[in-house]
Order: structure tokens, then C-alpha cells, then sequence
């Protein structure tokens, strides 16, 4: 067990931040995304040596735990949630934008366009096939960008 | 955009290594297995192919709770707008239909123009629903209510015929005086010439009701209802809920007496879920209020209770009848935010999170696919999967009876040597089901409890109205309807003839008896429960008995010395009996009734 929480840690350092700015990325709330990327990473865990590639099972897991979060939260009507962390304006800006577009574009977007996986991969990660993932990924661009560029004149 | 998302990456993300190691669950219980290592290649698989097998999934239909009645009338302040269900009582009652009745009426496809012309319509509802002959006076037409729609009324006056016989001479105190039926029309659809009309509601001065026409009911809400014919015993009161298409399977209707000046009626439909309907969250209705004149109405039957609904099958001629359209919500049937239904072919259903895949395939019969992943045949290890597939309905007597519902995932049985993949069969409405169960070893916990309400859910639709015919089964109504140990007549629809239904020690069967005595008239078929045996008397003053296994008496006239044919009946899940029309061996009809 203590090899694997030493696995586990490296695969923290490795992939936290940028699994935690992809969760943000996706669901616009610091709070949520540190939840699913701890609880991913504390349900890895405690499976110790059952899971084959940990890095692929807690992006998966991260992003399956923060879209329920969501749904949960949309469940009960709640509104969007005072930020509690301050993000710098870019990402603000960024953020804002991606709340904006609709949630399996703005997981495409994300998953493949800021973290680099794979359109298969997203495919499998979102239950949905590869050709809709591009489908999500051109409509979701297309959308963030009008959406950026009405900010940036404004 | 690429470029542009990158300033995520001027984001700073805080440092969560401390809170990850306090979230692991401590151990408790059992320890979870190690993994083998033919589990692990499974694993790193990442893949469970579903072959021509499929995987079956369980049933079971997963109850709800259910509210009391309430005891104070419902606020019926809303109203439902017309034309759409619920705000109309004759001769359709859901938007749906009303529709349809126009573009017939428009087209002209079938012989509805009677629906164009509002006296032919109070025409129509006074004989084939009130039994009365058409109404003496001319229809009054009205100017546009304050929603721009013409509206009609009519008067119905009761037929002298209709008024109660003082029985043995005796002198009735109160003199019989006719009631007056009011019918009130509209143009549901289309204002004008070329709409039809139909009828909102039906007032009398016998009787009332606390509901205005179209008014919106919650379930488990109270209506009351007054009646002012004292002179006419026999008053009854009930409400129906669905009742209008049988392809939707939504059928609730209660009644009873209401000889009372005041009467309070219950408007409760049972949870779909519980039910085996298919009502959804709303369903048009009707609340009535009748004296038929000869008594309770509907056929004599043992299975059908004697409601005199008049729109129902009704028993016309009545004395009065009173009515109301209402919508009635029900919802205990509302599914939570985020989940949505599936039904396979055979028509079970089932509940599942909007995100997950649910599909049908063919190979080459139906096989049902519910999974969180994108493909329920093709599963990784943090997959969770759900195949059923359904068996062809088998031949081979004896049938069983349907499963307990609702279905658990740990009804399931592991393979041996697989531990990520069980296996059930279960049968519903008579057709055997085989279940898999697919849970990856790296499936999240939230996954693995979604799919065993998944399985929770799994639920069929109730055949319970005698008659109706599904998977190659007659329903036979209600196994209530069928004392154990005895024999009772009932009628199954055509090509069927009239069969003796027998409840035995271990199992049911039916008897196909033969329809008339060899005079030619049609007589009805008894129960000696002392030789236990089915008898009729003929009107030449003999008898025609045959025993318990269908074998004949030796004194049985001539043409009646073949024994009976018999085929097995099974109970479904919800307590109906179902007969499958396969010929028994007579060893099989001898285990049946004596066990």
C-alpha cells in the first residue's frame, strides 16, 4: 500500500494541476473541481493495486464525479456559486465563456483541446462516440470563440 | 483555441495530497478480494464483449410510497384549457384524440360528420350513453364564451319508462318525477363551421358533483359528490383515471354506492411503479354520478366489479347521469431531474440517469444494453452494464409463474470465475428473461448503486383487464376473481370459447368448454364444488358434467362424451392469471389439481 499511495503521489504532482484547471475549466467552480479531484484520487486509493493505469482511471473518475456533482447541483436549481477562488481575468474570462456553451461541448473542449487526450479516449470518458465528440468539439469551438471575441470587444 | 485555453494554466490549484489521504475510507467488513490475474488481463482488457447471448438484466419494479387520501377537497381552482386533456368528457377526452376526430371530421375518412352537428352529437350520448331517446327539445346555441368558442346546451327529460316500479303492489310515498338532464357542448378543436363539438359536461337536477368541468385533481385528492334522487336506490358514484387507449395502459376506475345525500370519492391511481400502468404524471379523467334504472350495471362477471360507470360499458337505461371531465396529476410518477425511462420491446421499463446509454439491439431477438459507458456491449473496468434478453415463449408444459418483483442485484449469480459478471433469469408476463450483470473491478461505487436501482426499477406493465392479449397469453383478469380448489366460468375473447377456469393444489388450468346444450341455446356452466365436477342443465332437463380433468360423465347426451380440452394458466407478477392456449397432457392437468 505504501507503494502505491508513492505511485499515486507521483501521479498527483504529475497530473493534479492540470486535472484540477481541467475540472475548473469544465465546471467553473474551484470547489468542485478540488472535490473530484480528491475524491478520485482518495477512491483510487482505496483500491490500491486493482486499477491497471491510475493517471487514465482519476481523470475519468475526476470528471465522472464533478459531472454528477453538477447535475446535483443544477437538481436542486442552485445557482451558479459565488466563486471562492480569485482567478486571474484571462481565466475568469475563460471560464465565464465555458459556463456559457453547452456541457458535453465544453467537456470536449477541455478534455481535448486544453488536456490533449484523445478524441477516443474523450469518447470513452463522456460515453459517447468518437464522431460526436468531434461534433462536440466543433460546435463548442466555434461557440467559445464567438463567445471570447463579443468579451474581448466589449 | 488551443492557445486560448491556456490561460487555465495561469489558474493556481491548491494543494490537496493532505486532504486526498483523509478521504480514504477506513477498512471495514470483509476485505476486498485481491484481483486475479486472469482478472487483471480482463482488466487491462478493458473490454466485455456481449456475444449473441447478451447479457440479461434483471426485473423489478420498485414501490413507492403512497400518501393517504386526503381528507378535504381538493383546490380545484385550476382549469384545464380546452381542447387539451382532461377539459373534455364525450366522446374523447384527450388532445390526442380530439384532434383525430377533427382531421377525420376534415377528411372525412370515417363516418364521424355526426360530430359537426352538436344535436346529432346529444344524439348519439343520449342513446348509446344515457339510454334515453333523443331529446324533445331544440338545442340552444350560444354566443362565444370569454374564450371566443360557441358553446350549446341541451335538455334531456327523463322517459316515463325509466321511473322506478313500486315492487309487490306496495304504494311508493314519492311520485316519480322525471329528472332533467342538461348536456353542455362545445367546439374543442376548431371554432366555426367545420369544428366538431363535444361534450364538456352532463348536469342534472338529481344529482352533483364539487368539481367543475376540466378542473385539475391531484392524486389522492377528494371529490364529493351530492345526490338528491332519494326515490331512486341504486345511485352509484366513481371516477376513471386513463381508460382511453389501451396502448397506453392506463386504466383506473373505482365506484360504489352513493345512495347518501353526500358522498366523498377517493381519486387515487397507484404509482405506475406499483401499478405495472403507464399513466405518467398527468391523465385525463372523469368523476360520475348515475342510477341506472334495472340495478348495478356492467356484465354479470366474476372478475368485473358491477360499476354502472355510463362510459364504461355502462348500464343504460339510467335515470340520471352527472359527469365532469377533470386531469388528474399524478406525481408520485414524476421521474427525479437527470433520469429517464426505458422500455424494451416486450414492454418492461426501466429508470436510468439521463447520461447513460440505454439501446436495443437485435441478435436476432431483442437484447437490451443499459450502461454508463457509451457501448453497454463493449464494457471497461470501471463499466457498469446491464444486458436482458428474452427468451421465445416455450411450449413445453408446465409454464411457470412470473418472478417476485422487484428484482435485486443480489438475486444475481456469480459465474464462477468471473466475479465481475452475474447472471439471473426471471420471467415477466409469461417470457423468461435472461439477466448479466456487468460491474468492472474499477467501477466507482456511485456507478455500481446506480445500476442496482437500475435493476430496482425494472418493472412491467399490468395485463390485469381480462381480455387483453400479450406475448401470446389472455389475460384472465385478476387471480382474486378464482377461488383456489373450485372452478369458475369465464370468457375468453375470440377465436376462444367460454372456458372453465380450475385453481388447483399445485397449479391452473382451463378447461374449453362447449358453448350450448344440443338444443342450440346457450346455458350457463356451474361448479358442483361436492363432486367437483362442471355442470349445465339444458332446458330438456338434462345435465352435462364433466369432471375436475375434463373427462365426461358417462350419463352426458349424445356429442358430449369427448374429454375437455385444457390449457395451462400461469399467475403474472401482479397476481392476473394468463392462459396459453397449448393443449396439456391430461398427467399434467392431474399434477395441476391435486398437486
Amino acid at each position: 500500500m505504501t507503494g502505491e499511495r508513492a505511485d499515486l503521489e507521483r501521479v498527483y504532482r504529475e497530473h493534479g494541476p492540470r486535472l484540477w484547471r481541467a475540472l475548473l475549466g469544465f465546471t467553473g467552480d474551484g470547489e468542485i473541481a478540488s472535490d473530484a479531484l480528491a475524491e478520485a484520487f482518495a477512491q483510487a486509493l482505496s483500491r490500491g493495486d486493482a486499477i491497471t493505469s491510475p493517471a487514465d482511471w482519476i481523470w475519468t473518475a475526476a470528471f465522472r464525479i464533478a459531472k454528477g456533482e453538477l447535475k446535483r447541483r443544477d437538481a436542486r436549481r442552485l445557482t451558479q456559486p459565488e466563486r471562492r477562488y480569485d482567478l486571474p481575468e484571462p481565466v475568469d474570462h475563460l471560464v465565464t465563456a465555458l459556463a456559457a456553451i453547452p456541457t458535453n461541448q465544453r467537456l470536449a473542449v477541455v478534455l481535448h483541446d486544453y488536456a490533449d487526450i484523445p478524441t477516443d479516449e474523450v469518447a470513452y470518458m463522456l460515453g459517447i462516440t468518437r464522431a460526436t465528440v468531434h461534433v462536440h468539439l466543433s460546435r463548442g469551438r466555434r461557440r467559445l470563440r464567438t463567445l471570447l471575441e463579443e468579451r474581448q470587444d466589449a | 483555441m488551443r492557445d486560448e485555453l491556456r490561460s487555465l494554466d495561469l489558474a493556481e490549484p491548491p494543494e490537496q495530497w493532505a486532504d486526498i489521504q483523509r478521504r480514504i475510507p477506513r477498512p471495514h467488513g470483509p476485505a476486498t478480494p485481491t484481483p486475479t490475474s486472469t482478472r487483471r488481463i480482463l482488466t487491462g482488457a478493458v473490454a466485455l464483449l456481449v456475444g449473441i447471448a447478451g447479457v440479461g438484466f434483471g426485473i423489478h419494479a420498485f414501490s413507492s410510497g403512497t400518501r393517504g387520501h386526503r381528507t378535504q377537497n381538493p383546490r380545484l381552482s385550476q382549469i384545464v384549457p380546452m381542447g387539451t386533456d382532461g377539459s373534455v368528457l364525450w366522446p374523447a377526452r384527450t388532445a390526442v384524440q380530439l384532434e383525430q376526430e377533427q382531421v377525420d371530421a376534415d377528411t372525412q375518412r370515417i363516418g364521424n360528420s355526426w360530430l359537426l352537428y352538436p344535436i346529432q352529437v346529444v344524439q348519439k350520448f343520449s342513446s348509446s350513453v344515457v339510454g334515453w331517446p333523443p331529446p324533445a327539445q331544440p338545442m340552444i346555441i350560444h354566443g362565444p364564451d370569454v374564450n371566443g368558442r360557441p358553446t350549446a346546451t341541451a335538455r334531456l327529460t327523463e322517459p316515463s319508462a325509466t321511473c322506478p316500479t313500486p315492487t309487490s303492489g306496495a304504494q311508493s310515498s314519492v311520485p316519480c318525477v322525471a329528472n332533467v338532464e342538461v348536456i353542455h357542448l362545445t367546439q374543442p378543436v376548431r371554432v366555426g363551421e367545420g369544428g366538431i363539438w363535444a361534450i364538456t359536461s352532463v348536469t342534472s337536477s338529481a344529482a352533483s358533483i364539487d368539481a367543475p368541468p376540466g378542473g385539475v385533481i391531484t392524486n389522492g385528492d377528494s371529490v364529493v359528490v351530492h345526490s338528491l334522487a332519494t326515490e331512486a336506490p341504486g345511485t352509484q358514484a366513481g371516477f376513471a383515471v386513463g381508460n382511453y387507449d389501451r396502448r397506453r395502459n392506463c386504466s383506473v376506475a373505482s365506484g360504489g354506492s352513493a345512495d347518501h345525500p353526500t358522498t366523498t370519492l377517493h381519486v387515487r391511481a397507484a404509482p405506475d411503479s406499483v401499478a405495472g400502468s403507464n399513466c405518467g404524471v398527468s391523465a385525463p379523467g372523469y368523476i360520475w354520478v348515475a342510477s341506472p334504472v334495472n340495478g348495478s350495471g356492467g356484465p354479470p362477471s366474476s372478475v368485473q366489479p358491477p360499476v354502472a360507470d355510463p362510459f364504461s360499458g355502462g348500464a343504460a337505461p339510467y335515470s340520471f347521469v352527472v359527469a365532469v371531465p377533470v386531469l388528474v396529476r399524478i406525481p408520485e410518477n414524476a421521474l427525479p431531474v437527470g433520469m429517464a425511462s426505458y422500455t424494451f420491446p416486450s414492454g418492461w421499463t426501466a429508470d436510468r440517469a439521463s447520461s447513460w446509454t440505454a439501446v436495443t439491439t437485435y441478435a436476432p431477438g431483442p437484447v437490451a444494453g443499459i450502461s454508463n459507458a457509451a457501448t453497454p456491449f463493449t464494457l471497461k473496468s470501471m463499466d457498469v452494464g446491464l444486458t436482458v434478453r428474452s427468451n421465445a415463449v416455450s411450449n413445453a408444459a408446465p409454464l411457470r409463474n412470473d418472478s417476485q418483483f422487484p428484482l435485486s442485484a443480489s438475486d444475481f449469480q456469480v459465474e464462477p470465475g468471473l466475479g465481475y459478471r452475474s447472471d439471473l433469469t426471471f420471467r415477466g408476463n409469461g417470457v423468461t428473461y435472461h439477466a448479466q450483470l456487468y460491474a468492472g473491478p474499477d467501477a466507482l461505487p456511485a456507478d455500481v448503486a446506480a445500476m442496482n436501482q437500475v435493476i430496482a426499477s425494472i418493472r412491467f406493465p399490468s395485463l390485469g383487464q381480462p381480455g387483453r392479449q400479450v406475448n401470446g397469453y389472455s389475460s384472465l383478469g385478476p387471480a382474486a376473481g378464482y377461488p383456489v380448489g373450485a372452478g369458475t366460468s369465464t370468457n375468453v375473447p375470440s377465436p376462444w370459447r367460454p372456458v372453465f377456469v380450475l385453481r388447483g393444489s399445485a397449479s391452473t388450468y382451463a378447461l374449453v368448454i362447449p358453448a350450448n346444450c344440443a338444443q342450440g341455446e346457450g346455458r350457463i356452466w356451474g361448479w358442483d364444488a361436492a363432486a367437483q365436477q362442471i355442470v349445465t342443465h339444458c332446458p330438456n332437463g338434462s345435465d352435462i358434467r364433466y369432471r375436475w380433468d375434463g373427462a365426461p360423465l358417462p350419463g352426458n347426451p349424445a356429442g358430449y362424451g369427448r374429454r375437455l380440452v385444457a390449457f395451462p394458466v400461469i399467475e403474472a407478477w401482479d397476481g392476473t392469471l394468463l392462459l396459453w392456449p397449448h393443449h396439456m397432457h391430461v398427467s399434467q392437468v392431474r399434477n395441476a389439481w391435486r398437486g
